[in-house]
């Protein structure tokens, strides 16, 4: 045994989108500062 | 075939781009001048949230090649968790609007442009359905027929009046080009709406089947046997599962997914075995011989790799029926691979094919435990599915088999934590979650 915390597999696609989402809201953040006046 | 992580990756790869794509083509000239960097970032919440609700009607494009290799489910899954994220930042793109410029409540000031005003609300409205409907479908009693037809409904609402409303602003989209990259984009995510809804149900009307025997099973259950009518059935791997219309239906598309329970090596007479669980599921049994049927598919990828060494079943309730599509497919292959099952069931004469599993074990090289909550006096476990009996069932230091398993959540949940602490590579454990819709 690993001894590690085992991770489901629905759950590994809910962390993944949470992770998106992170890069998705740094990428908006990046956007705006590129487009701000 | 690459691990399911390095797939995942590469999907989120593909989807973190495709979600940024308006970003970088309003970067492109001819740009509007800037403006505070709140705004710029509550614009950009926007077109992120639209382009993923765009998004949202490609994951639910029932494509062979990545449903077979993903699997539907977790294909869902993520179209699932995207909704929520489209969701949230809808939500961040007009509270940061909102506060920031308070000009731009008169958006959603019916006063000040009705039908403007009337749109936003509507949208915002259909955003909060899909959510609360989606979440609360079984609480509220709702059918997953009528869910099925409201939610891509509200969902191609939200993507018609949210490009319009990207349309009208007009901010980024002053030239003709821009404009019709957004009317592309919609359309085509409309397209592939239509082309699951209508043209793929369509196109199985033209490879009809027909009832030929409803049979009763135990545990509230019905096979129902199939056969192509002009043409030579359907090819499909043991696991899969297809969407099935019957006649006659007062909605032509009306379909509903279930696993196939025959063996693979019939294409020619294919059996689906389906558990009364509400709405349609429990007018089979009312079902006659001779009604025409319409199958499509195969989707699923819940299949046992051609170079496993062996496989470990785990199934609860009505789980068990990808499971017997495989060992009666092995059964009808001489397949001579170690196969053990371990099946949890709330009783014997709740047991679906509890009476063909003992033949199944003398053609197979099979172990059979069953998990009774209510048992008789045969020999099996007793009570419900345990980590502990999972611990002593499966066979140890065999991580070169394949493992699958079927059922209800929390029972998949425990399976798979037995696996994982056992140092099971997620390769090799095979899931399909049928509640995930």
């Amino acid at each position: 045994m690993s001894g590690a915390r085992p991770v489901l597999q629905h759950l590994v696609v809910r962390r993944m989108m949470r992770i998106i989402a992170l890069v998705l809201l740094l990428a908006v953040a990046l956007f705006a500062a590129v487009r701000a006046a | 075939m690459p691990g399911i992580r390095s797939q995942l990756l590469k999907l989120a790869a593909i989807y973190v781009a495709l979600a940024l794509l308006p970003l970088a083509i309003v970067l492109l000239p001819p740009r509007p001048p800037g403006r505070s960097l709140l705004v710029e970032y509550g614009v950009g919440l926007g077109f992120v949230a639209l382009a993923i609700m765009g998004l949202q009607f490609l994951l639910t494009g029932r494509f062979r090649r990545v449903g077979a290799s993903l699997g539907l489910d977790r294909m869902l899954q993520f179209h699932r968790e995207a909704g929520l994220v489209a969701a949230f930042f809808v939500l961040g793109h007009v509270t940061v609007l909102l506060l920031h410029r308070p000009g731009y409540r008169s958006f959603l000031d019916p006063r000040v442009d009705i039908a403007r005003a009337g749109a936003l609300w509507l949208v915002l409205l259909a955003l909060v359905l899909l959510i609360v409907l989606t979440l609360t479908r079984r609480r509220l009693g709702l059918s997953y027929e009528w869910w099925r037809a409201t939610h891509a409904g509200l969902a191609s609402l939200v993507l018609i009046i949210g490009t319009v409303h990207v349309l009208r602003v007009g901010w980024y989209v002053s030239a003709t080009w821009q404009q019709v990259i957004w009317v592309i984009a919609a359309l085509v995510a409309l397209a592939l709406l239509v082309h699951v809804r209508v043209v793929k149900p369509l196109g199985a009307r033209r490879r009809p089947w027909r009832v030929a025997d409803v049979r009763r099973e135990r545990g509230q259950a019905w096979t129902l046997t199939l056969d192509p009518v002009g043409h030579a059935g359907m090819h499909f791997a043991a696991g899969q599962f297809a969407w099935l219309s019957l006649e006659p239906s007062a909605l032509a598309l009306q379909q509903n997914p279930f696993s196939f329970s025959s063996s693979a090596e019939r294409r020619d007479r294919v059996e689906l075995t389906i558990k009364e669980l509400g709405d349609f599921t429990s007018t089979i049994g009312s079902v006659r011989p001779g009604t025409a049927a319409f199958i499509e598919g195969p989707y699923g990828a819940l299949v046992i790799p051609d170079n496993a060494s062996g496989a470990v079943f785990i199934a609860g309730g009505v789980g068990i029926t990808p499971i017997m599509s495989m060992l009666r497919t092995l059964s009808d292959r001489g397949d001579t691979r170690p196969l053990a099952l371990i099946y949890a069931t709330s009783g014997p004469e709740r047991t679906l094919f509890l009476d063909e599993l003992p033949t199944l074990r003398t053609r197979l090289q099979l172990e059979i435990v069953h998990v009774f909550e209510n048992p008789g006096q045969e020999p099996c476990e007793r009570g419900m599915l345990t980590a502990d009996i999972l611990e002593r069932r499966i066979p140890v230091d065999r991580p070169d088999l394949h493992y699958f398993i079927c059922g209800p959540s929390p029972m998949m949940d425990l399976a798979e934590q037995v696996l994982a602490l056992r140092d099971i590579s997620m390769d090799r454990i095979h899931v399909e979650r049928f509640d995930i819709a």
